[in-house]
C-alpha cells in the first residue's frame, strides 16, 4: 500500500529504514540490533536531527522512518510537519522511551502510524516496521492505554461534536483493552473470534480517529505539552 | 512647592520603572540558576550514581540489568510523573531520589506483604506503579504496565493491589518468562486489574494444596473486599489473572 517502487506490495525486498535520533549512541544500538535480525529491513540511513531528518528523507527515500519523539527543534513532530506534505509515501514509527501521553500522541496526530517503546526486541521491532510498511498500525501497549484514555468518558467531558470521530465503537474499546493487556493480534483475534486482517482494521480506525479527532482531551494535551 | 514635588515625582517615573524591571530581571536570573542547580543536584545523586554503581558490577548482567531498569523508573517518575518536573511541578515536589540502590530488604517468598506505609488515599497509578517496581527489582524481571484512568486508593482497592502484586509475583516465579503485562482500568463503578504472562502456564486442577498463593493471596483476599478473580491457563498457554473490584459509591 506505501511500499515505494524498490519494494512491491507483498514482495520479499527489505523495507528499507531511515534512522532519526539525536543519540548516536541509541541509533548505533537499534542498527545493530536490526542488522543482526535477517533480511526483513535493511537500514539506508540515519540523522541525529530535525534538519538532518528532512534532508536524510528527501535523498535516501526510505520506506519506514523510525523517529525519536524527543529531540531539539520540534522533535518528531516538526520532522513529520516538514515532510509528509512532500514525501507522502514515507511510513513513521515513532520509537521513544517517553511516557509522556501527551508527547506521544503529538507525533500520532502529526501522521505516524505507531509507536513503541525504546525497550522493544529487535524481533518485535523487525515485525513493527514490516506492519508499518505494509500500511497497518502499531500501537504499543502504553499506546493503547494512551488513547483509551484519550477517549474515556469523564465526568464532565465536553459533548461529542463529531460521533464518527469523537468516539470509539465498543468492538474497537475490546481491541484496545486486549492490546493494552499485552496481547498481540493473532491472540486478540483468537479471543474475539475475528480475523487478524479485522483486528488490523479497527487498530487502523482506531488511528486515524486519534489523529484526526478533535476531543477536548486530545487537543488539550497538546497545548499543554510542556518539554524541557 | 506642591508642584515641584509632583514635578520631581513625574520626572522620577522612567527610574522608578527601571529599577523595578531591573529586579524582576534579577529574580527571574535567580530563580532559573536555582532550578539549575535542583537539576544538577538531583542527576547527580540519581543517574550518576547509579552509573557509577553499573560501572561497578559491570560482570553481572542481571544486577546491572536491575539497576538500570530501576534508575529508568525513578527518572522517568521525576520527569514524567504526576507532580514530576515535566508536568510543571519544578521537580520540586519530587525531590532527588537516591541512586538505584539495592534491592528492598524485604524477604522476596513473602510476596503477600502489604508495603510498608499503607496505599490507602493515594493514586492507584503510583501505588500499581510501585508495586510494580518492587517486583521487577526483586526478580530481575520487566513489567510492563499500562494504567487507564485514576482514583484515591481505598481498602477495597488497597487489596486488590495487593493480589495483583502477588499475580506478579507467581508470574516472575513460575512463569519462566521475562516479562509480564499488567493492566488496569478504573471505571466509575470499578475497578479491573489484568496480569498477564506468556509462560508455561498450569493445570489450575493440579496446583498442590499447600501452595496457597492463588487460593488465599488472589481469590480470597478479593472476595473478602467484595470483589472477584478469575484465572485463565493451561500448561503451555500462558497465565492471566483477572480482577475486579467494585469502587465506592459514596466517594468518587
Amino acid at each position: 500500500m506505501n511500499s515505494s517502487e524498490q519494494t512491491p506490495t507483498g514482495g520479499r525486498d527489505p523495507v528499507r529504514v531511515f534512522l532519526v535520533d539525536d543519540h548516536a549512541l541509541f541509533r548505533t544500538g537499534v542498527r545493530a540490533e536490526l542488522e543482526r535480525a535477517g533480511d526483513a529491513v535493511t537500514v539506508v540511513g540515519e540523522a541525529g536531527s530535525v534538519a538532518e531528518a528532512v534532508a536524510g528523507v528527501a535523498h535516501y527515500q526510505p520506506d519506514v522512518v523510525l523517529l525519536d519523539v524527543h529531540m531539539p527543534d520540534g522533535g518528531g513532530a516538526e520532522v513529520l510537519r516538514r515532510v509528509r506534505s512532500t514525501r507522502s509515501s514515507v511510513v513513521f514509527l515513532a520509537l521513544s522511551v517517553s511516557d509522556a501521553a501527551e508527547d506521544v500522541i503529538a507525533v500520532i496526530r502529526a501522521g505516524a502510524r505507531g509507536y513503541v517503546t525504546k525497550t522493544i526486541s529487535a524481533r518485535e521491532l523487525v515485525d513493527a516496521v514490516v506492519r508499518v510498511r505494509n500500511g497497518d498500525a502499531v500501537f504499543s501497549p502504553r499506546l493503547a492505554g494512551f488513547v483509551l484514555d484519550a477517549f474515556a468518558d469523564r465526568p464532565g467531558a465536553p459533548p461529542i461534536s463529531d460521533p464518527e470521530l469523537d468516539l470509539l465503537t465498543p468492538r474497537e474499546r475490546e481491541v484496545l483493552r486486549l492490546l493494552a493487556r499485552g496481547y498481540a493480534y493473532k491472540e486478540i483475534a483468537s479471543e474475539l473470534f475475528i480475523s487478524v486482517k479485522t483486528v488490523e482494521t479497527h487498530v487502523s480506525s482506531v488511528l486515524r480517529k486519534t489523529q484526526l479527532s478533535n476531543r477536548y482531551e486530545l487537543s488539550r494535551w497538546a497545548s499543554d505539552r510542556r518539554l524541557i | 512647592m506642591i508642584a515641584t514635588l509632583a514635578g520631581a515625582a513625574v520626572l522620577t517615573v522612567p527610574w522608578w520603572l527601571r529599577t523595578v524591571r531591573a529586579l524582576d530581571e534579577e529574580r527571574r536570573a535567580r530563580i532559573r540558576s536555582q532550578e539549575r542547580a535542583e537539576i544538577a543536584a538531583h542527576l547527580h545523586d540519581s543517574v550518576l550514581q547509579t552509573l557509577a554503581l553499573i560501572q561497578k558490577q559491570a560482570e553481572d548482567t542481571k544486577e546491572v540489568r536491575r539497576l538500570a531498569r530501576s534508575q529508568e523508573r525513578q527518572l522517568r517518575g521525576w520527569l514524567y510523573g504526576p507532580s514530576g518536573y515535566g508536568r510543571g511541578g519544578g521537580g520540586a515536589a519530587a525531590g532527588p531520589q537516591g541512586p538505584a540502590g539495592p534491592p528492598p530488604a524485604a524477604d522476596p517468598t513473602d510476596s503477600g506483604s502489604v508495603a510498608p506505609h499503607s496505599p490507602v488515599g493515594r493514586s492507584l497509578s503510583e501505588v500499581i506503579a510501585e508495586a510494580c517496581g518492587e517486583v521487577e527489582d526483586t526478580f530481575a524481571i520487566k513489567v510492563q504496565q499500562v494504567v487507564v484512568g485514576d482514583c484515591v486508593v481505598d481498602e477495597r482497592i488497597a487489596a486488590a493491589v495487593s493480589a495483583t502484586r502477588e499475580a506478579v509475583v507467581n508470574a516472575a516465579k513460575h512463569a519462566e518468562v521475562g516479562e509480564v503485562s499488567v493492566y488496569v482500568e478504573i471505571e466509575p463503578t470499578q475497578v479491573e486489574f489484568f496480569v498477564r504472562d506468556r509462560g508455561k502456564g498450569f493445570d489450575q486442577e493440579a496446583v498442590p494444596t499447600d501452595r496457597h498463593g492463588v487460593a488465599d493471596s488472589i481469590r480470597g483476599r478479593m472476595e473478602r473486599n467484595g470483589g472477584s478473580a478469575r484465572i485463565r491457563t493451561a500448561p503451555g498457554e500462558g497465565t492471566e489473572v483477572q480482577l475486579r473490584v467494585p469502587r465506592d459509591a459514596n466517594r468518587q
